[in-house]
This record gives structure tokens, C-alpha cells and sequence, in this order.
């Protein structure tokens, strides 16, 4: 007979290491109360999400009043959009005075590259066509900071050699002389072959469409007196 | 809201690749967020950053002279200003000193502070210091008269020293999302 009562062995926490086995779990925190709650949408309590409080639909209020957190903070939103009309008119009024090809930063290849070839081109065409196509400054920078642009993505300047520029003008001012030369008499003479073969052709289907009415006009009975 | 006489002329330095026009920008950004000022922005690359709907940018430096000629009230920022920039004339110092009384504040992006003239170092009170050499440290040192600022030599990428006048030396890294919420 054991002179020890019986003890509850739940009750009891085991001597530490004492039996070499290990000690039971310990139970788990008590559950928030509010996590065992489900809003009037049926969403259980989520502390990351909702304040502890409900609005008075009966759903849980959110935390970031629906902004997301911390990326939704004020100081990392951002900041409005503003209108530079009034910045852009100023602007527009700084055009280059005439005669200057870039009024870009000089020191920028791509800038230099593409006003190399607006004044290759501007001279072609000015040649071609007339000075009356000449462009004034505005359009010559507008046209050299398209070139600029495109030059950049492509990365065509370093590529440019230098001598690019004066070689197109060179042979814009050059070439029309001697193909004018080389060839006045055999273009003057195919010119006009072309010219009669399309008076020739024209003249042969109007006179072709004038014998089809006139055969029909004559087999037509003469209309009865 | 920044008041007159408050304006900040500031400069930030560094080298390439250290991250001189993302704090730029961030710059523009804290100045829009925080004061409601519009920037005005010369970037002779600006094909390759969003300055923000907040910023006018401009690669023309006639066009950017106009436009901070004719306006005030704005944030102006000069990138690459190495290279556009002619330091010790008199058109490039009217510009650096009067510019604090048409606008509310001036930053210059550079990579060497000494392309600025001696009378447009002495009108800087706010500067962002990138990693810079041992001389360029003690350059820095003397403009601000604080030797906390030889510690740019020791800067790794993306890190900067931050000074204000009569101020101490603010040291930074900061993440990207850090400097999206950056404040002067």
C-alpha cells in the first residue's frame, strides 16, 4: 500500500530532464477573441488588415482606410502634376537667332552630327528646288533636335565621320551639274519619246471611240417620217 | 513652404554612376510634395529619366534660360552642368546669384566642384556629396569649414553626405523606395 496519495499527473509539471523525455508542448497563446468574429461579410478579424472596430454596416474598418500601408504614406505618394503653359511660351520665345544652325548644347556629338546633316540636306534642297525653301531658324532647330534624337537612340554619331556634312553638300551643289551635262540630250530625246508614245496612244483611243459612235450612229434605222 | 531669403542654392556631386540624378530627382519630387513647387529642369539626356508630371525638362539650355529668365516661384535643377555650364564668366555667375531672388530654390548637378568659380562656391548652403576623392574631401571641408566632410572618400556607391550650412553632416543610403519619400 502506497503511502503517497494519487496525483493528478496533468497536474504536476515532470522534474526538468529528470526522466530523459521530453517535456509536454506548451499550450498555445489565447486566441485573440475578436479572431474567432466574422464581420456582416463574413470575413474573420485580421490585425495585418482591419482596426478592431466596425462601422455601422457591421464590417471591420480597414487599417489604411483602403490606401494599401506604408507604400499609400503621404510622403512617398506622388505629388501632383503641374501646368507649364506660361513655361512653355517662354520657351518658345527663346528661339536661335537666324543663321544659327543649332542652338543646342554644343557640346553634345549628337547635336553636332544632326546639324551637320540638316545643313547637308537644307543645302539639297535649296539647290532642287529653290531658295524659297529655305528653312528659318526654327525649323532648322526643330528639324536638328529630331536628328539629335534619333541619332541617340541609334547611337549613329560616333559612326558620322566628320566630313559627312561637307561631302553632301558638296555633291548636292556638284551632282545636278554634271548629270545636267551628261545627259540633256538623251533625257530631251526619251522625254520625248514618251511624250508621243502617250499623244500617239491618246489619239488612237479617241479615234477609235469616234468610229465606234459614227458606225453605230449609221446602223441605226432612220427614224420614220 | 519656403520663405524668402530661405531659398537653398545647393549643389550635389559626385561621379558617374553614384546616383547624383536619382537624389536630383528626388529632389524635384520633395520640393513638389513638400512646398508645391514646380521644377524647372535642364538635362541634356533627359530621353533617359522621368523627371515627373511636376517637372518641366528641357535638353535646349537657350530654352531653360528663358524659361528661368521669365518665371519664378519654381524649383530650378541643372543637370550635367560639368559640361554646359561655363564657370567664371559673367553670364554663368549673374545666373548662380540672382537666380535665389526670381526662384525658390537652385540645385546644379555636378561632378567636380571645383568647375564652379570661387563666388558660386560661396553661394552654396545646401550640398549632397557623393563619394569624392581624398583632395575633392578637403575641398568640400573648407567651402563648408567642416571636417565631418572628408568622410566622402569613403563613400560607397549610392551613399552621400547631405550639408547645410552651419549644420551637421548628414550621412545617407538610401533604398529606392527610400529616396521616392527623400526630404531636404
Amino acid at each position: 500500500m502506497s503511502a503517497n496519495p494519487p496525483t493528478d499527473p496533468a497536474a504536476t509539471p515532470p522534474p526538468p530532464d529528470s526522466s530523459g523525455t521530453p517535456p509536454p508542448p506548451t499550450p498555445p497563446p489565447p486566441a485573440d477573441p475578436l479572431s474567432a468574429e466574422r464581420d456582416s461579410l463574413g470575413r474573420p478579424f485580421d490585425p495585418a488588415k482591419f482596426k478592431p472596430e466596425r462601422d455601422k454596416l457591421g464590417r471591420w474598418k480597414n487599417l489604411h482606410a483602403g490606401r494599401g500601408g506604408r507604400a499609400a504614406s503621404a510622403s512617398a505618394a506622388d505629388p501632383a502634376a503641374a501646368n507649364f503653359d506660361d513655361i512653355e511660351k517662354l520657351a518658345r520665345g527663346a528661339a536661335a537667332p537666324a543663321g544659327t544652325a543649332s542652338p543646342l548644347n554644343p557640346s553634345d556629338e549628337y547635336t553636332q552630327a544632326a546639324a551637320g546633316v540638316v545643313a547637308g540636306i537644307s543645302t539639297v534642297a535649296i539647290l532642287a528646288l529653290g531658295a524659297h525653301v529655305a528653312p528659318n531658324a526654327d525649323q532648322t532647330g526643330a528639324m536638328v533636335r529630331a536628328y539629335a534624337d534619333a541619332f541617340r537612340v541609334y547611337g549613329v554619331a560616333p559612326k558620322a565621320p566628320p566630313w559627312i556634312a561637307p561631302a553632301i553638300a558638296t555633291a548636292a551643289w556638284v551632282g545636278p551639274h554634271l548629270a545636267d551635262r551628261r545627259s540633256q540630250e538623251r533625257l530631251q530625246g526619251w522625254r520625248a519619246r514618251w511624250v508621243n508614245f502617250v499623244l500617239w496612244f491618246r489619239g488612237r483611243r479617241d479615234a477609235r471611240a469616234a468610229t465606234a459612235a459614227a458606225s453605230q450612229a449609221t446602223a441605226q434605222p432612220a427614224p420614220a417620217p | 513652404m519656403i520663405r524668402p531669403g530661405d531659398e537653398p542654392i545647393g549643389v550635389v556631386c559626385g561621379g558617374s554612376k553614384s546616383g547624383k540624378t536619382s537624389l536630383a530627382i528626388a529632389i524635384g519630387r520633395a520640393l513638389r510634395r513638400d512646398h508645391g513647387l514646380r521644377s524647372l529642369v535642364f538635362d541634356p539626356y533627359s530621353y533617359k529619366q522621368e523627371w515627373g508630371p511636376w517637372a518641366w525638362v528641357t535638353p535646349d539650355l537657350a530654352k531653360f534660360r528663358a524659361a528661368v529668365a521669365g518665371s519664378h516661384g519654381c524649383a530650378v535643377i541643372w543637370d550635367e552642368s560639368t559640361l554646359t555650364l561655363a564657370a567664371g564668366t559673367d553670364d554663368a555667375e549673374g545666373f548662380f546669384t540672382a537666380i535665389r531672388h526670381r526662384h525658390r530654390a537652385f540645385f546644379l548637378v555636378t561632378h567636380d566642384v571645383k568647375k564652379l568659380s570661387p563666388t558660386m562656391r560661396g553661394s552654396i548652403d545646401h550640398a549632397f556629396i557623393f563619394r569624392q576623392t581624398d583632395e575633392r574631401s578637403r575641398d568640400w571641408a573648407g567651402i563648408f569649414a567642416d571636417n565631418d566632410l572628408r568622410q566622402a572618400s569613403q563613400l560607397n556607391q549610392y551613399e552621400f553626405l547631405a550639408k547645410k550650412s552651419f549644420r551637421p553632416v548628414v550621412r545617407h543610403a538610401p533604398t529606392a523606395e527610400e529616396l521616392r519619400s527623400f526630404r531636404l
